[in-house]
């Protein structure tokens, strides 16, 4: 016998439960900065363990390079002047910005109408809006990539929580993350939840946009989930949901405010790992032993403010390689005169 | 853990404090300041005994009994009344008579789901909580959808064990 849905009645029963009770609550942020501090210190204390360097309280949990660098930038801002309280601790930090951008913070640190500073740190309940001619990169505490797009309100709620309001945002919740809470971006027609992904999410007059670039998200709506995979768009307005293929989309807003990558001691293999997933290139090697060789090449130096598409005729050359693209496939070879496939 | 490791300290935490401010929100009378001390209490004295966890509980009933130690001991030392507000693990009997049958159910369900073996809580809310699908699942975990299934499967089971006998959901089976 089954029930709803093919599932066996017990099953039924476990889903009616789990539905009416909805999920289950999360302790706010700012409680749960303050104990996990004091936890923290308490267990050095037990183990012995110095801490490897001073960065907010979030930078631990980063996964992401960028976000760790930053928050040491940020650290470094805060402790020239008053070091905020555990319970300020920031939930995003500001990693790129250009033109008119206007940061809200829930404590109305930024809200004095000075332009917003690289580094800058927002809390839960914060709210950032860019202009006309305004972008901005952000990273979230759990190293999520957040960018805005001209004309966009958002508001941060909590960690992976995020409230569209209008305009369009892009987020890259990065790969291999086995993360505890959904990234969720609440929309007037419906919430978006990644699923370790890349992903925009833009409001029209009469609809939310939903464009995958990489791996799955779904869009909730009226008690029904919708998935959209790699290279779909969902469309969800007053009269339904509907899935499109997505031709030709237009990443180059994304591209260009991504955040750039830190170079310096980093591999090659890293390198070509930030470029892939911010180009969406496939990369294939002429010579397997360069594939090899680019977990064990070591780069210097810096790509700041040039945009990833662009990186790699600043890059592989320093490496004896050079590169040709055909068909959003970067093809990687070594250098003429500097040995070819052996 | 033991050995300084930021990482395990950080999973530590992130898996087992919501858990316990879950816990013991409802024993404090929803009173938040106090969870938030008696939680941290709590985690504090669990992490300097921890070399006596030998692994018979789970971690987390391990840390519920510094919870409770907690609790009784925020209540003892203002001379506070606790409420009449049973330990939902209990049994629903035990719960006060004037709780609205849903907030009743959703802690019960909550309570259980934290009690689970790690992980099984979680799928069970991403499936029938936030309606994703076994793919979703599996893509989420990094593992297969043969994988994901046999674990919501386990995580389905364990919740029919761990849910109040005499509840009258069903979940037992017809």
């Amino acid at each position: 016998m089954t029930g709803a849905a093919g599932r066996p009645p017990e099953d039924d029963s476990i889903a009616r439960l789990l539905e009416q009770a909805g999920p289950r609550p999360i302790p706010p942020e700012e409680r749960a900065g303050r104990v996990r501090e004091t936890v923290r210190a308490h267990w050095r204390t037990e183990v012995g363990a110095a801490p490897r360097r001073r960065t907010p309280i979030w930078a631990a949990a980063s996964l992401a390079a960028a976000a760790a660098v930053v928050a040491a930038v940020t650290w470094g801002l805060w402790s020239h002047g008053q070091r905020p309280s555990v319970a300020e601790a920031p939930i995003a930090v500001l990693l790129k910005s250009e033109g008119s951008i206007r940061l809200v913070d829930a404590a109305q640190v930024h809200d004095d109408g000075a332009p917003p500073r690289i580094g800058d740190a927002l809390q839960a309940g914060s709210t950032i809006e860019s202009g006309a001619d305004g972008r901005a990169a952000l990273s979230l505490a759990d190293g999520t990539s957040l960018r805005i797009d001209s004309g966009t309100r958002v508001r941060l709620l909590s960690g992976p929580t995020l409230d569209l309001e209008q305009g369009a945002i892009y987020l890259d919740s990065g790969r291999g993350q086995n993360r505890r809470a959904f990234l969720e971006v609440r929309t007037k027609w419906g919430v978006v939840r990644d699923i370790g992904t890349q992903f925009e999410v833009r409001l029209t007059d009469d609809a939310v946009w939903l464009s995958v670039r990489e791996g799955l998200a779904t869009l909730a709506r009226s008690g029904r989930s919708f998935a959209a995979p790699a290279g779909t768009r969902l469309v969800a307005g007053a009269t339904g949901v509907e899935s499109r293929a997505l031709e030709g989309p237009d990443w180059s807003w994304v591209l260009a405010m991504a955040p750039s990558f830190q170079m310096e001691g980093r591999t090659l293999a890293d390198y070509l790992d930030w470029l892939s997933r911010e180009t969406g290139w496939r990369v294939e090697f002429a010579d397997p032993a360069i594939a090899r060789e680019s977990s064990t090449i070591v780069l210097h130096g810096s790509v700041a403010g040039i945009r990833p598409d662009e990186t790699p005729a600043a890059v592989l050359p320093t490496c004896g390689l050079q590169h040709r693209l055909s068909d959003g496939t970067l093809h990687i070879e070594r250098l003429d005169g500097a040995g070819r496939p052996r | 853990m033991l050995e300084g490791e930021e990482r395990a300290f950080t999973e530590f935490f992130d898996g087992h404090f919501p858990r316990l401010y879950r816990f013991a929100l409802p024993r404090l009378g929803r009173n938040a300041d106090a969870a938030e001390e008696v939680v941290q209490a709590a985690l504090c004295k669990a992490i300097s005994a921890m070399r006596s966890w030998r692994g018979e509980a789970s971690l987390f009933t391990w840390l519920c009994t510094f919870c409770v130690h907690e609790i009784s001991s925020h209540y003892r030392q203002g001379d506070r009344r606790p409420l009449t507000v049973g330990l939902l693990e209990d049994g629903p009997a035990m719960i006060a008579p004037d709780e609205a049958r849903h907030t009743e159910v959703s802690m019960l369900v909550h309570a259980t789901l934290d009690g689970l073996p790690e992980g099984y809580g979680d799928v069970l809310e991403w499936k029938y909580v936030l309606g994703l699908s076994v793919d979703e699942i599996a893509a989420r975990l990094e593992v297969s959808p043969k994988a994901a299934e046999s674990l919501l499967t386990r995580a389905r089971q364990a919740f029919r064990d761990a849910y109040p006998e005499g509840d009258d959901s069903g979940t037992k089976g017809q």
